[in-house]
């Protein structure tokens, strides 16, 4: 039998396999390694973390909906002081790479994140969430102008030293393209998508909004056909490799967006059905290149 | 509830003082809780 190559590059690393984990869906790893072998994981992608500690949004902040849910979590995280002495400490004890994830309300914020990570050789890469939908002030509105993501882009790149960073991209908007392109031009290394899609769910009988922010972001398998679209459009617009996520549940879903022009792929929402989905995805990649005689992974990498 | 395990933030509830795991005053239900003392929690 031939020997299959998983391995896929992503700006200047190489990952042992193309699945990653959606941040917010995963912690840093923690709780998941007492269910799953993490060390198996292309990489860990971080819950987004700020300069200082952030509280979040009122609750609730959680609720299902058909294939999928919707949350409005608000970035609660213990801010990156914690995040290095506990989150990191735990990372480095585990042979897995680390994407980290940073989110903040200004451009002063996302550098004091990045300032403190940029010589840390526990972290391959950075990815800069300017797409959360759950936070009012900053954040999304560095994801949906052009003209500000190009500065927040090029302002994160000038605080990550050598590592690659990778921008975020939220779906809210009128042309995808548009988008990867301005992150582009900003210099990011990579990018990833799609956020979550702001929603809104009414409780008829309280005649109240379900969510305490009144809206929050989609995910699960209910968005997946939109990731696909638009890791298509986004990947054909530029050059720079994509990280595609959107529901993704399957081996087949992350083969799909693949195809569409994803380098590497990552689980999100999934996780919280099962825990060992990721493990079942890579093993799937397996079987499926088996069974279609593919020997390199990197193969079908925007075949479409 | 969503995760179950601590990851997602979903189920926090508020705290009266900064909770040891999240940094804040939340603490997840899943994990610190379900059940909780009357004098720690705003409910
Ligand atoms: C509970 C929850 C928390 C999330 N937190 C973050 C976050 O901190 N930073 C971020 O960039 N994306 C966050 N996301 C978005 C996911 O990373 C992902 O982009 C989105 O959920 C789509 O993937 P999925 O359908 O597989 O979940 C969160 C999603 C969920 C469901
Ligand atoms: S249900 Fe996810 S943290 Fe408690």
């Amino acid at each position: 039998m031939s020997s299959l190559n998983l391995t896929v590059d992503f700006a200047g690393h190489t990952f042992r396999n193309p699945v990653t984990v959606a941040s917010g869906t995963f912690g840093s790893g923690m709780e998941y390694s007492r269910y799953t072998d993490i060390e198996k994981l292309g990489a860990i992608t971080t819950k987004g973390v700020s300069d200082k500690p952030w509280e979040g949004n009122p609750a609730p902040r959680v609720t299902e909906t058909p294939s999928g849910m919707m949350n409005a979590i608000g970035l609660q995280n213990p801010g990156i002081d914690v995040f290095i002495e506990r989150d990191l400490k735990f990372l480095s004890s585990c042979d897995v790479p680390v994407i980290v994830n940073v989110c903040g309300h200004s451009a002063e914020e996302y550098e004091a994140v990045l300032e403190r990570l940029s010589e840390d050789d526990r972290v391959s890469m950075f990815e800069i969430n300017v797409s959360c939908p759950n936070v009012k002030q900053g954040a999304i509105q560095f994801g949906t102008d052009p003209l500000m993501l190009k500065d927040i882009t090029e302002r994160c790149k000038a605080k990550a030293g050598k590592k690659p960073v990778i921008m975020k991209l939220t779906p809210n908007v009128t042309s995808i393209a548009v988008m990867a392109k301005a992150a582009e031009e900003g210099g990011a290394d990579g990018l990833s998508l799609i956020n979550t899609l702001t929603a809104m769910k009414i409780d008829i009988y309280r005649k109240k909004f379900v969510l305490a922010n009144k809206t929050g972001g989609l995910s699960g398998p209910a968005i997946h056909p939109v990731a696909v679209r638009m890791v298509y459009e986004a990947s054909h617009a530029v050059k720079i490799p994509v990280i595609g996520m959107g529901g993704v549940a399957s081996y087949e879903d992350a083969i799909e967006l693949m195809m569409a022009g994803a380098t590497m792929v990552a689980v999100g929402m999934m996780n919280f059905t099962d825990p060992g989905i990721t493990m079942k995805i890579i093993d799937g990649i397996e079987k499926y290149m088996r069974d279609t005689g593919l020997d390199d992974i990197r193969d079908i990498i925007g075949i479409l | 509830m969503a995760c179950g395990v601590g990851v997602c933030l979903g189920c926090v509830v508020k705290t009266k003082n900064t909770d040891e795991h999240s940094r804040v005053r939340n603490a997840r239900i899943c994990t610190e809780g379900p059940v909780f003392a009357a004098s720690e929690v705003d409910i």
